[in-house]
């Protein structure tokens, strides 16, 4: 059985209520300090969660581009007891920016850096940045982004590589980065250390997986088969009838590795034996290139979406959400132990989301400050089906 | 596949906002307008963003008939 050592709800005073049904909650922690961020807030505490303050996207830091918009990602160094905060800007002009900024205490002061299509390319004055994700290293922080037109159309994935001393420095920072059109919401593996994973579909079921030297050089990938999977169309209506996977589709959400085994999560549609909508899993062999497991999410009766995954030592934990059609949309934590996932609720919500609007990711990290236990972030609806009633959530938990 | 090439940048130095009261330039902190948030939920599409070039297994009678189940094949326990 999962150990919940702390879970908790963080209130209007916490967010403001700037909070949305796609509420894409992430979670940074070490010692008592934790810092979460959201669609369309962040907010810290000092004392384990006890207590919150709003630390407001819009106002902490300058505006840039089109002004703050959405998506954001938190993460803690432990190596260099640095916070990385990472901001998603709206498009002005054609192109967005999105902004790296680093703290020596949750609470600041926050030293950042904007990064733009067009300081990549003069020629790319119709790109903005959208979908972030973010891992660490051993010795660098990894970010990925898609990117698209004015018009919404789908241009090229990139990966960022900046180095985490240079970032805990906070002075001039050079960094390496590299885009592609063959590949598209690059996922990357959290518990790297000499190399980074990362991963992304092709065609059917084949699944590329990247490598990325930490210490210098050039990007390696390799292609693997999973066993056959549909995506979509994903059904996941709870007891109003509310489809909280409308939005859902097959990108990969939940990425690992531990020493050369890597792991991949993301949604897939029921088929034979899997009744209902599943995470689906696939854990590569980074040196033979071989799937050596899929242990799959599944259950008979409840749909499982939106994993995030994370190692700690030798297990994964994971952040995901569960529903039934007599149960709305619960976050839950769990690991997997003995070939078998465990997992447990965290809260569930006491609506549905009347426009099918849910996601579009979680976040778990290892926990600096307990060996073995891992830091969540999720959320429910609480007392409604407004955006004012997500309720985002912080959960510490172990094995 | 062949390597992958990468390209170096530089961000330049970090950014700060300034200290209050430490200058002229503490005054031109930018003001900022926050947006309307109901109308930002309103206007979320129901549907995400594409993720990219990819073209996963749609489902259909073709790909169902060849779906695998993988061993081990152990449910998640449902949580409580």
């Amino acid at each position: 059985m999962v150990s919940i050592f702390r879970n908790v709800g963080l209130d209007n005073t916490a967010t403001s209520t700037q909070t949305s049904t796609i509420d894409e909650p992430t979670v940074a922690a070490a010692g008592r300090q934790i810092f979460v961020t959201g669609n369309w807030f962040a907010s810290r505490s000092g004392d384990s969660g006890a207590s919150w303050t709003l630390v407001d996207p819009f106002t902490t830091l300058p505006s840039a581009a089109g002004g703050f918009c959405c998506d954001q990602v938190a993460l803690y160094d432990p190596g260099r007891k640095i916070w990385i905060w990472i901001l998603q800007y709206s498009a002005s002009g054609g192109g967005n920016v999105f902004r790296v900024a680093v703290a020596k205490n949750s609470n600041g002061p926050w030293a950042w850096w904007d990064f733009a299509p067009t300081g990549l390319d003069t020629h790319w004055t119709d790109m903005w940045f959208d979908y972030p994700d973010a891992a660490l290293s051993s010795n660098n922080l990894y970010v990925t982004f898609n990117s698209f037109n004015a018009a919404g159309n789908w241009l090229r994935a990139f990966a960022f590589k900046f180095p985490l001393a240079q970032l805990a420095a906070q002075g001039n920072l050079g960094f390496q980065w590299w885009t592609t059109t063959a590949n598209g919401s690059l996922r990357l593996t959290h518990g790297a250390t000499t190399d980074m994973f990362f991963g992304s579909h092709n065609a059917g079921t084949t699944l590329t997986v990247y490598r990325w030297p930490d210490g210098g050089g050039n990007l390696t990938s390799f292609a693997v088969t999973t066993a056959a999977w549909t995506a979509g169309p994903y059904n996941a209506a709870g007891p109003n009838g509310n489809n909280w996977l409308q939005r859902a589709d097959s990108r990969i959400t939940g990425a690992w590795v531990i020493g050369r085994r890597a792991g991949f999560m993301w949604m897939a549609s029921p088929r034979a034996g899997r009744p209902r909508p599943y995470v689906k899993v696939a854990i590569v062999d980074t040196q033979t290139h071989a799937i050596v497991e899929q242990p799959d999410v599944w259950s008979n009766v409840g749909t499982w979406g939106y994993p995030a995954a994370a190692p700690n030592g030798d297990k994964v934990g994971v952040s995901l959400f569960y529903g039934t059609s007599s149960k709305h949309p619960s976050h839950v934590v769990g690991s997997r132990k003995n070939n078998l996932w465990d997992a447990q609720i965290s809260a569930t919500s006491t609506d549905g989301p009347p426009t099918g609007t849910w996601g579009d990711y979680l976040s778990i990290r290892p926990h600096p400050s307990r060996a073995g236990s891992w830091a969540a972030s999720g959320y429910t609806l609480q007392g409604g089906a407004n955006r004012a009633n997500i309720e985002p959530r912080y959960v510490h938990f172990g094995p | 596949m062949p390597d992958e090439q990468v390209t170096q940048g530089s961000a330049g130095p970090a950014k700060r906002k300034p200290k209050r009261g430490r200058g002229p330039n503490a005054a031109a902190e930018q003001l900022t307008v926050l947006p309307d948030l109901d109308e930002r939920e309103r206007n979320i599409s129901p549907r995400r963003k594409a993720m990219g070039p990819q073209q996963p297994p749609q489902a259909g009678p073709a790909a169902l008939a060849n779906a695998q189940t993988p061993a081990p094949d152990v449910p998640a326990t449902d949580p409580k």
